[in-house]
């Protein structure tokens, strides 16, 4: 399938990121694929330092967490009429030598790629035993809920399609939104693969949850895959 | 009841009335927010001229004690309106996520049309010096 070049768009939420935005743009930039940063109303200098490095960047006024900056990404990404938009952290944890693999499983048919630690044994970071743990619940919620295995729904490298693009565009969660915008892409009929990536430790600034947090995380997040799909059953019913 | 509590209790609603009122008059309260309000107001006017439908309310709901009664209706009606609040926040917050999007959006493309005239300002147009003479530039 040479003929007709798909539009490959890179998301790149950045909140606070000044340390690590200028590496994980480079590399993308090397790489040739088109991305945009989204600057989340950071507090430190991530806007001025894209702005100097001639970065494609858009800025939200205000800071609207990880979900608003990712939905942001995908309306830009509508905006602009691209195929499909991949989600890459701005902390350098993503390896974009991955992107085709992505890419692959959009063109096999799948409107929503995760790229997933645990699927194959990758090399690679997979994470503290705590949050591995948090992980294989969510599995498990995700399961029972909707029927789907994903293995690594916390995994916020991840490629749309574009009727992902669409529906994310128009409505996205909240707070920690990656196990929840699965359910919400399947209950809305899409098609949610995984493929095997590794992930590298963070390369600066902090992770944004903490490990006080983690508990409420965990409460939130199984909350919200149970509402999201006590909605689906409904919905299939009407 | 006492006639004394019912007299203050009807004093209260009057004010309380009032108060909403002029709330909505000077827009500082929406109409339809005042609506739960005024309705809350007029339970408790109600039931100081009617002493009698609390004492039935009460038995109604088997609660011996008038004062529970009220304090239960008053737990209930307070938690129906800090629901009401709440779900109120949420869409504030939606529309307000939606707006700064949208902001950062028109931003963007501003910019990318300035940047886009920019170049082709510098592709098209002679230096400003001689724009006086070359008559594409008075458009």
């Amino acid at each position: 399938m040479a003929a007709i070049a798909v539009k490959v768009l890179l998301i790149i939420p950045a909140y606070n990121e000044e340390e690590s935005i200028l590496g994980v743009v480079d590399t993308i930039r090397s790489s040739g694929y088109d991305y945009i940063v989204v600057n989340d109303g950071s507090t430190d200098k991530t806007a001025e330092i894209c702005q100097e490095a001639g970065i494609n960047l858009i800025n939200l006024p205000r800071n609207l967490g990880i979900g608003g900056a990712v939905q942001l990404g995908h309306q830009y990404a509508l905006q602009n009429g691209y195929d499909i938009d991949i989600q890459v952290d701005g902390d350098g944890q993503h390896d974009i030598s991955y992107v085709p693999q992505l890419v692959q499983g959009i063109e096999d048919g799948a409107d929503l790629v995760i790229g997933s630690r645990f699927v194959e044994q990758t090399q690679g970071f997979t994470s503290t035993v705590m949050r591995r743990t948090g992980i294989t619940w969510l599995r498990l919620c995700i399961q029972l809920i909707s029927g789907l295995t994903i293995y690594d729904s916390t995994s916020g490298f991840r490629a749309c399609g574009k009727r992902a693009i669409s529906l994310f565009a128009r409505t996205y969660p909240y707070d920690y939104p990656e196990p929840e915008s699965i359910v919400r892409a399947h209950r809305a009929g899409l098609s949610i693969k995984e493929v095997p990536v590794s992930m590298r430790e963070r390369q600066g600034g902090v992770s944004s949850i903490s490990p006080l947090k983690s508990i409420y995380y965990m409460v939130k997040v199984s909350l919200a895959v149970f509402i999201e799909g006590f909605g689906s059953r409904n919905a299939r019913n009407r | 009841m006492s006639i004394k509590l019912r007299v203050l209790l009807i004093i209260f609603s009057l004010v309380f009335f009032a108060v909403v009122a002029r709330l909505v008059r000077h827009g500082r309260l929406q109409l339809k927010y005042s609506l739960l309000w005024l309705a809350i107001g007029l339970a408790f006017l109600l039931s100081a001229i009617f002493p009698g439908s609390v004492t039935f309310l009460k038995g109604l709901l088997g609660i011996e004690l008038a004062s529970n009664f009220v304090f239960f209706a008053a737990l209930a009606g307070l938690f129906a309106v800090s629901l009401s609040l709440t779900v109120i926040v949420s869409w504030q917050s939606r529309d307000i996520r939606m707006l700064i999007q949208q902001i950062a959006l028109l931003q963007k493309k501003l910019e990318q049309e300035q940047g886009e005239e920019q170049e082709q300002g510098a592709r098209r147009t002679p230096p400003p010096s001689h724009n006086d003479t070359n008559p594409t530039s008075n458009n």
